[in-house]
């Protein structure tokens, strides 16, 4: 599958799960929205870093 | 009687609870619902419910299991119906083991609705449990049922904050839970949610009933699909997921009855 693909459906994903962690912490849906988008973004982040951290331990201790 | 003896006793007959609590129409419903779930599954599937038991114990527990069959999920909580369907399952001496093993990894004809109505019995025993171990609290009496409220949001999620008055944020929720699950089904070509296939993933998506239930009936027979479709993994995985994020939105639609209750008295 293509990595475009992947990322995209990884980051849908990703806000829906969000929207319902949020969903806990706020009573209304605009609150609801803007924390998931905000929370969403540093998870992805946090997703690359996890990436590059792997990528690395395969280049370190398996290649 | 205790909040925990509440619990225990409903766990173990479903209903004795609320009987015990002068509570006859609700404890009339629990057992019924619970009890006759069970049985209507277990006439479809017969000995096949043993064969999705989640791991095979060790020989330290061994002996608890063969009594008190733990590993079966999500029928464990339905405690009083699974120990009599343990007891009622015996293996044939080792000469007739490898053709009774063989017979009961056959699928049954029904058996996706089989393992539904199994697997519900048991999560809606432990709805039922709450319900007793509330009651058992000597809440004052509610607007609206805590219980009731996390049932039907594990059979539609978010209806339950909807019904509690938070209709945009029942909405929201319900409708990611209910997304995710969907793109998992699409992924997966319909063939996702299948317990004799993928019984530790079933365990998960059976937290959205009503998800389950769809996919028990419209989709009828499974079959992994030949060839295997790239996203056949993915579109599984994302069903569970889904049943997974529906665990939150019972927990929290269970709360937000006292919320909005908190704020009707305020």
């Amino acid at each position: 599958m293509n990595l475009v693909i992947r990322i995209l459906i990884y980051a849908v994903v990703m806000f829906l799960i969000m929207i319902v962690y949020t969903g806990q912490q706020h009573d209304n849906v605009k609150d609801i929205l803007a924390d998931s988008v905000r929370k969403c973004g540093r998870f992805m982040w946090w997703s690359l870093v996890l990436v590059i951290v792997m990528e690395l331990c395969v280049w370190l201790f398996i290649e | 009687m205790t909040p925990t003896t509440a619990i225990l006793l409903s766990l173990l007959v479903p209903g004795s609870a609320h009987a015990m609590l002068g509570k006859p129409v609700r404890a009339l419903a629990a057992f019924a619902v619970t009890v006759g779930m069970f049985l209507v599954g277990y006439l479809i599937l017969e000995d096949r419910l043993m064969q999705v038991r989640l791991f095979q114990p060790f020989d330290a527990i061994a002996w608890m299991i063969r009594w008190v069959p733990l590993n079966l999920l999500p029928e464990a909580p339905n405690l009083g119906c699974t120990i009599v369907a343990s007891l009622m399952h015996e293996l044939p001496d080792a000469a007739g083991r490898a053709e009774a093993m063989r017979m009961f990894r056959l699928a049954r004809p029904m058996e996706h609705f089989g393992f539904w109505l199994t697997g519900s019995s048991g999560l809606l025993a432990c709805m039922f449990a709450a319900d007793a171990h509330g009651l058992a609290l000597s809440q004052r009496l509610r607007e609206h049922n805590r219980a009731f409220i996390a049932g039907v949001s594990w059979f539609l999620p978010g209806s339950g904050h909807y019904l509690a008055g938070q209709k945009g944020k029942g909405l929201l929720m319900g409708g990611a839970v209910i997304l995710v699950f969907v793109l998992g089904l699409v992924f997966s070509a319909g063939a996702g949610v299948d317990r004799g296939h993928h019984d530790a993933y079933w365990i998960c998506q059976s937290f959205f009933g009503g998800g389950t239930l769809a996919s028990a009936l419209g989709l009828g027979q499974l079959e992994i699909p030949n060839p295997i479709p790239v996203r056949y993994s993915l579109g599984y995985t994302l069903t569970a997921v889904a049943g997974l994020m529906n665990i939150v939105v019972i927990i929290d639609a269970y709360s937000v009855v006292d919320q909005s209750e908190g704020v009707a008295t305020a």
